[in-house]
Parts: C-alpha cells; structure tokens; sequence
C-alpha cells in the first residue's frame, strides 16, 4: 500500500550518506525498485535515493480516492453497492460496537451481504451479491497472473542488470496498460521541487493566526492536501508545538493542540517550524514557514 | 477466507462467461523453453482447461514417437517424482529440471534404486511442473524426433477432432489455442501455414538476450470481439434522440416542472436527465431565430459552439443553488450528452461494412469440403450484425438500447423509475432484434436448399451480450507469419524455388489471402509514422529498431543454420556482427524505410547495388550509421539466442494476456508485434 512505499522510500533515502562538498557517497545508495499493477495494467520504476526522482515525488498522481457521501447511503440508496456500504459503514458498528469488521471472514461478510440484500428489497434495487458485497468492502482490486508476471518480471530484469552490471538501467519509470491492445511508456520521471524527501525545499504555508495548532495538524494530514501526512509532530526554534512521542511529551504538549497559532508563536508571522513523521518518511523533516494572513 | 473462489480476482475481470471459454481450451505448446513455459503458467493458474506440451527428445531417452503408428503420441503428463524436482545450474528454465536420465545414472552409482525409472523427455517434464500448478487443469505432452518435420496440419486436426481432455463434456466445444517458444523458422513457418489453414490463433514468442518478441496471428477471416470493453465509453442514456422513447417520456411526464418545485431538497434530488430534458424546453423557447418545425420533424438542439454555451447558462440558472445541488453540477458537467450522437461509430461502421447477407448465406451452407471454411463461430456473430445491421436499418441508425444508466444525484424512487425505464426499452428492442435474427435464420435455411446449416440461434445470453456492447464492437485481422516473413527477406534461401533443401518449403503466394494488399500497405505506413516517435530518452532503444536486428538474427538463421554469435572468439563476433548489420539493412529496404538504388558500375559492364540510403532520420542516424547500427547488430550477436528467464517472463506474461483476450474474445488483442527492450525497459507494438 502507499503508506508502506512512502515509509520505505522515506528511510532508504535517510540512508544515503554525504561527502565534504554535499555530494552523496555512491556507496550509501542503495536501489528501491518498486512495481504495481490493477487489472491489466501496471507500472514499474527505479529510485536511486538522491539521484533520481523518489515516491514521494508522484503522491499527487495517485487519485483521490472517491468515497460516496453519507447522506446518500443513510437517505438516498440507489444502486447496490450503496446498500452494501450502509451494512458494513452504518449497520455494522451499531449492531457490534465493540467488534470491527473482519472482511476475511465468511460470517462476518454474510452478515454484511444479507443486511444489504434486505435494505435492497426495501428500495427495489437489484445486484447485491456476495461478490459485490466483498468488492465493495474489501476495495478489491481485480487482478490477473499475467499482468503480474510481465510487472514483476520488470522488475527482476532491473534487479539482475544492477547486481551484474550486464546492460543499463530503466531510465526512470515505464507504464503498462493491456485491456487495449498494449501501451508501454517508459520515460524519466522527473523530481518535484518541493519533495519533502528528497529535495531541502521549504515550504510556506498562510494561515489566520486565529487558526489552531489543532487545526494545522489536520491541514498537514488532509489526504487531498499537499503533505499528506499520518502522524505529524511540530516544533518552532524556541520551543516544541506537539510532539507524539514520547508518551510523556505528548501528554506535556497536548494543552498546545486548541491554542491558536498566533499566540504558539507570539504573533511572529514567518516563523519556520520543523515537522516530522516517523510513520511516512522516518529521519527526513520538512521546514514549513508561517505567515500571517487575516 | 472471505470466498473460497480462487478465481474471484480474475473473474471480476472476465465473467463467468470468460472463465467457461477458458476451461474449454486446449493451449498447445511448441516448444518447452523458459517463455513457453511462462505463458502456460500463466494460462494454468487462471483455470485453462488442457495443455498440451510438444517438443523434440533429448538426444537418446526412448520417448521418440513410433514411426509404425505414423502419428504422434499423446500422454498425459507424468506424475511428479523426486527425480523431476531436482535443479542444477545447467538450466535457466525453472519449468525444465535437467535431463532426469543424468539423474538416473548418478543415483544408480550410488547403489540407490529407483525403480528402472523411464528417463523423461523435455515435454514430459515440462508439462508435470506446469500441470501442478493447477488440478483443474489436464496436461498432456508430445515428443517428437524432429519439430521440423512434423505435419501440424495432421496434429492439430487429430487434436480438433479426438481432444485427449477427459473433462470435456463434448468434443465439438474444444477450442485450440497454439503457442510458438523460441522456434527457429524451419518449424515456425510450418506451423503459422498450419494455424491459418485450420482458423486457428496462434501466438509465437522469441525470447533473445534482453530483447524478446511476441507475434499475434488471428485465425481467418479476422478475431471478432463483442465484449471489447473499452475503458471510457459514454453512457447510453438517449439524450439527444428524437422523440424521447415512451418510458423516458413517462417519467419525465411524472416529474412536475422544476421551476415549480418549492422544497429546495426535491429540487436537489432531480435526475440531470430529467433537468436537461427540462433545460432544452426552455432552450428551445430563449432561441429567437425562425424556425418552423412540423409536428414530426426533429426540433432544435444545441450545435454551434454559442448555443452550447448558452444551454449550459439555461441549466445554471434553472439552480437554485448550483454549490449546493449535485444535480444540477451533474447536469452542467454531462450537458454534452444533449447533443452526443448515439448512432454507431466508426469503428462499429467497419464491423458492419465486414459482413453481407450475400457471403453469409453462402458460407453457413459450405460444408467445407472444397477446402478451409468460415468458422462456425465467425458466422455465429456474422449473424448477430446482420441482425444489427436490419435493426439499424428500421431504427433510424440507432442500435438497440444498452439498458443500464449510471448512478446520479437522485432521490430513490425516481432513479429507480428511470432505471426501469431504460431497463424495459432494452429489453423491448431486444426483442425486436431477436425477431431479425429469427428472420435472417430462415432466409438462411431456405437458401440453403436443403443442406445443413452451420449456424444456430443463438441463446438469450448471448443475444442480451451483444446488444449490451454492439456499440464497441471491434475486429482484428493480422496477416498470417509465414505470409510476411519472405516480403522481409525476398533473397532468403528458404524461399528459393532452385534449393533443394528439405527445409526450404514452398508457400501459397501471400496474394492468394484476401486483404493481403490492404493489411500491407496499411502496416508500412503506420512503420513509416512510428519513425517520426521513438523513445525520447534515448532513440537508439526505440524497440523497432531491435525488431530489425532480430529480424537479422533469423535471416541469418536462414543462411547458416544457426545463430550469430556461436564462435565467441573476437574475429568470429565481429564478422558476424558485420553480416547480421548488412542484413538489418536490407530489412529496412524490404520494409519501405530505406532504398538501395542500383547504380552503373561506370565500366559500362552493368549494375551494381549502391550503398543503402533514406530519407528518414530516424533509420539514417540509428540504422544506416555504422557506429549505432553497429552497436545494435553487436549487441545481437553477443547474446547468441541466450534466453534470460526474465526476460522470458515478461514475454510470457504478454503473450498469456494476449491469449486470454483470443480465447475470451474480451477486450481488445494488440495488433500484431510487440516487441521488448529490456536494456532499456522499453517496448512498442509495430507491424512489420
């Protein structure tokens, strides 16, 4: 999943090691492949930490996911998978508050199955099966042997080059669609300037100084945001905002979650604040400079 | 485990009704090398119903087809033993342990017994790993003294006609599928002719260092697709059809005017199709120019780009709230459908302008015995678009309604109303298409003058299957392998009328194939505009001009019989890599992206060729070059046909794909080559 690339590219990047003049040390490098696929199609690319473009250069070219809104499912049903997301979104957390939903079992996934068949029946909406009640929940992805095969074999073709030095290396990302006929794109996939993982760049971030700490975090965390980020902690030059971890500074730094960030920081607007988050990139910090604005 | 399907994931890909052609297949393999394997694994996993391995001995095991009988053995793979699960590095096929013989003889010095175990041929071991893969799967294999000479006409005719899968509940539904791993052209001609006289698809991989190819070849007349399941199509919703049909007019009859609606959460809760329908009223009433419609007569409809933009404005403004009321954005955003056409594409035109009544009668009737015939399948959807065509015909040029509307911002009961509108439009027009096929059917038998017809009518899932997609339908038709091969390399000694070689075979002129000329010239000319887009990043990996150099390595297959590069001493490399340089460029002559103009040898004696010259930029500075050229004819040369499993892999997964869509008859196959680069990670698809 995207949250375990982001991890891994984050770290291998925090390995590479630098020489006097700022250089990476060639030796302290070391190669991520990654490869994906969905249905017939899929994609394969080479990250060498600090040299080439990284995961989280292309986050944004991952689309949102496209949740369907509440008041649709509770009010206005109309076809059968939003039946299916009123049992397990709605139904399921009243009728066993304190079990979650295990998708893997049979049991649980004909409770889910039968809950939406009868509120089909009450709508006189027709499809809901066992087969659509497991997709809709699970978020299943179709997939085929084949379109793994040529993905995954892509990716041990660059492996071996690399290990054996017997050709060169994919020049930095290719893409694969097979439902129409066969498209193949392979080109260099280029650094974003403002990575927050392999490129120093500062971010600036206008904010009413009425806005709180609590309120940035969510900012930071939006999915369709710029950083989206899991579990950020912040501190300013002179003091720590929140921190989560250790146990005891979190419990310390919580009081500053409702105040305002006008006063955290004493109404100095251009403040730059470091932020981190071990869970998506660990050992890389991103600088976020705040102004101002009403 | 939430199903116990271990198909689930695939078939949310192809249906129940994919999953039935699959298991009816018989896929036959020529060859058991490393991406021959690979595709069968891939076929075996997903659920293929049989799998055939056939393959020439190893030097000496005793497995060499009777010559007696003067057919070919057909066994059922052999049960897994441990000799067959032993690997050495001797191999780079995972599905290929080594010679079990060798296996044999070591634990014999080791005073082990083993049963006076029968030493394997390569097809026996290949295909017990592979038919492990999967116990739904029947395996079989074949070994033979020599592919070359077998006659695959006999072969898969004997297959066709007594398929060795106990499983099949009738022998007239198995299909055959062929796929070719690493054939050199002595068996790969044979064997193309074969495919194309018996209609049957044929699949043919050449895995070479980092490079590999895979060649599709459609059985005649051409592969159709009904479900081609194009990623983005338009819903069918009828919008811009005059008049609305009467269950669209019924609901929107039941829907009072928008205008009119005070609570603002009914108003929210319109279908867009209703509140464009509603919008284009009120259009039509804001147009000031004259027009002066009859009662019957198509009224006005947005189609200049002003009137669009003025239609969108009538819908925004008939918003109480455009923020806030989805329906209403929905309604902007989907306005074009108002003025979308609806009538058949262009790419459906082709379809239809495929078949006539005329042929079609003609060929149910044929019997076959003055020769190769229509395919009993081929006329099964020849029937259905003639039907389409009659429906077409009496239906204002719109095909039947497809029937399902996407979910929109609506309140239930009237999406639902909507849904069961178009529901039953589609069935009615469903039922008006089955009349013309009920028609044509007789006319069929009629003219047939008593003798059998080939073709049957249809089942109600097949009728409701092609009504839902007659708007994608699709057709590919691939010139046949062998039908090319020579136009590549004319001067080839295995086209030679004067060799006397037993490997140089004669083949119908490619004219005698239909199309042939049109295929041709069309696939030159996409060559040509392939040139002008290669690789960016670095225009020597373009995949095209790797295919050439391959191309090479078979021409010289052709001359010497074997591949460049064998002798790997410096001189040896060298000179071949020279060769396999000078034959890349009369490939690029042949192909129509160089000429070599004869010029006056200036003694006054004769002719003589000059150099290879071209226009094109692209062939003058990758090809033509010496330095580049060179580089390519090299690198060639140094693989010496070595297979990389890998690589095999990638081609493997391709071709099984490509299988798939061809035993489906899903989605859409690629047209006809594609070609991979691994140097560089690239590929392209070409016709050459």
């Amino acid at each position: 999943n995207i949250e375990a690339r982001r991890w891994l590219n984050g770290m291998m990047h925090s390995l590479v090691q630098f020489d006097d003049d700022g250089d990476p040390l060639p030796e302290t490098i070391i190669p991520l492949i990654d490869g994906g696929t969905e249905g017939f199609s899929g994609q394969a690319r080479l990250i060498l930490p600090r040299i080439t473009s990284c995961f989280e250069c292309s986050l944004d070219a991952f689309a949102p996911s496209a949740a369907v809104p509440l008041c649709t499912i509770a009010e206005t049903p109309r076809i059968p998978e939003h039946c299916i997301a009123y049992a397990f979104i709605l139904q399921w957390p009243k009728e066993f508050p304190d079990r979650k939903l295990n998708p893997d079992s049979p049991e649980d996934m004909t409770w889910v199955y039968r809950q939406a068949l009868e509120r089909a029946n009450k709508y006189n909406i027709h499809g809901v099966t066992y087969m659509l009640t497991l997709g809709v929940v699970k978020n299943i992805i179709p997939a085929v042997a084949s379109t793994n095969a040529i993905i995954s074999a892509m990716c041990v073709n660059e492996a071996i080059k690399l290990l054996s030095f017997a050709s060169q290396s994919l020049n930095t990302y290719v893409m694969y669609m097979g439902s129409e006929g066969v498209h193949s794109h392979t080109f260099v996939y280029d650094k974003k300037d403002t990575c927050p993982v392999c490129t120093s760049h500062v971010h600036t971030l206008e904010i009413s100084p009425s806005t709180t700490l609590n309120s940035l975090l969510q900012m930071l965390c939006d999915k369709d945001g710029r950083f989206k980020l899991k579990t950020p902690s912040v501190t300013s030059s002179s003091k720590t905002l929140y921190m989560r971890k250790p146990q005891a500074l979190e419990k310390a730094t919580r009081k500053n979650l409702n105040k305002t960030m006008g006063e955290l920081l004493e109404g100095k607007s251009g403040e730059e604040l470091v932020v981190t988050d071990p869970v998506v990139f660990p050992e890389t910090s991103l600088g976020l400079v705040l102004t101002f604005v009403e | 485990m939430a199903t116990t399907d271990k198909y689930d994931r695939q078939l949310r890909l192809w249906g129940a009704s994919g999953q039935r052609a699959l298991g009816e297949t018989l896929v036959v393999l020529v060859g058991s090398s490393a991406c021959g394997a690979e595709t069968l694994k891939n076929l075996v996993l997903p659920g293929v119903g049989s799998i055939l391995v056939l393959d020439d001995d190893d030097d000496d095991n005793g497995e060499s087809s009777s010559a007696e009988t003067g057919g070919i053995d057909i066994h059922p793979s052999p049960e897994l033993s441990p000799s067959l699960l032993k690997f050495s590095g001797e191999s780079s096929n995972f599905f290929l342990p080594p010679n079990s013989k060798k296996i044999v003889d070591k634990l014999e010095s080791n005073n082990d017994t083993t049963n006076g175990e029968t030493p394997l041929s390569k097809a026996a071991r290949a295909s017990a790993l592979l038919s492990e893969l999967n116990p739904d799967v029947c395996g079989f294999y074949s070994s033979v003294p020599s592919l070359a000479a077998v006659d695959f006409t006999t072969f898969f005719q004997t297959l066709l006609a007594n398929p060795p899968n106990n499983h099949a509940s009738s022998s007239s539904s198995t299909k055959l599928l062929v796929i070719s791993a690493d054939q050199p052209p002595p068996v790969l001609l044979p064997l193309s002719h074969a495919c194309h006289n018996l209609s049957l698809p044929l699949l043919a991989l050449h895995s070479y260092g980092l490079l590999g190819t895979v060649r599709v070849q459609t059985p005649p007349p051409y592969h159709f697709i009904i479900e081609s399941k194009p990623s983005h199509t338009l819903p069918d919703l009828r919008l811009s059809r005059w008049p609305p049909f009467d269950g669209l007019n019924d609901v929107l009859k039941s829907v009072g005017k928008l205008d009119e609606m005070e609570d603002s959460k009914d108003h929210s809760h319109v279908p867009f199709v209703v509140v464009l329908l509603q919008a284009l009223e009120k259009w039509r009433g804001t147009v000031s120019a004259p027009f002066n419609p009859d009662a019957s007569s198509r009224p006005r409809y947005p189609s200049t780009f002003a009137a669009k933009q003025d239609f969108r404005e009538v819908v925004k403004n008939m918003a109480h709230n455009l923020n806030n009321e989805l329906n209403f954005e929905e309604a902007v955003r989907e306005a074009h459908l108002v003025w979308a056409e609806g009538r058949v594409s262009e790419e459906v035109q082709e379809v239809l302008d495929r078949v006539t009544e005329e042929e079609f009668f003609t060929a149910a009737a044929d019997d076959g015995s003055a020769g190769p015939n229509v395919p009993a399948n081929v006329l099964q959807f020849q029937l259905l678009v003639l039907a389409l065509q009659r429906f077409l015909s009496k239906n204002d040029n719109y095909p039947p309604l497809e029937g399902t509307i996407p979910d929109m911002t609506s309140d239930t009961a009237r999406y639902v109303a909507l849904q069961e509108a178009y529901q039953r439009q589609a069935e009615m027009d469903r039922g008006t298409f089955t009349n013309f096929v009920k028609e044509i059917l007789q006319q069929c038998k009629f003219k047939s003058n008593g003798s059998k017809v080939r073709v049957a009518m249809p089942t109600e899932e097949e009728i409701i299957t092609f009504c839902k997609n007659c708007r994608h339908l699709r057709l590919l038709e691939t010139r046949p392998l062998f039908a090319e091969y020579n136009l590549q390399d004319p001067t080839s000694p295995r086209f030679s009328a004067n060799s006397s070689s037993r490997t140089s075979l004669q083949y119908p002129d490619a004219s005698s194939i239909p199309n042939f000329d049109k295929l041709l010239s069309d696939a030159r000319e996409d060559l040509q505009s392939q040139t002008y887009d290669p690789y960016e990043t670095d225009p020597i990996q373009t995949p095209l001009l790797w295919w050439m150099a391959l191309r090479a390595c078979h021409a010289f297959y052709d001359r010497h019989g074997e591949y460049p590069g064998k002798d790997d001493r410096e001189l040896a490399l060298e000179a071949d890599a020279k060769e396999v340089h000078t034959l890349t460029l009369e490939i690029a002559v042949n192909l129509g992206l160089a000429s070599k103009p004869t010029a006056s040898t200036g003694d006054g004696v004769g002719e003589k060729d000059g150099a290879v010259e071209s226009e094109n930029d692209f062939i003058k500075s990758y090809l033509l070059d010496e330095a580049q050229g060179g580089n390519l004819a090299r690198e060639v040369v140094r693989y010496n046909e070595a297979e990389i499993h890998n690589i095999a892999a990638i081609l493997g997964g391709v071709a099984s794909q490509e299988a798939v869509k061809l035993i489906t008859g899903q989605y859409v196959p690629l047209d006809d080559t594609f070609v991979y680069n691994g140097i560089a990670s690239v590929a392209g698809v070409y016709r050459f």
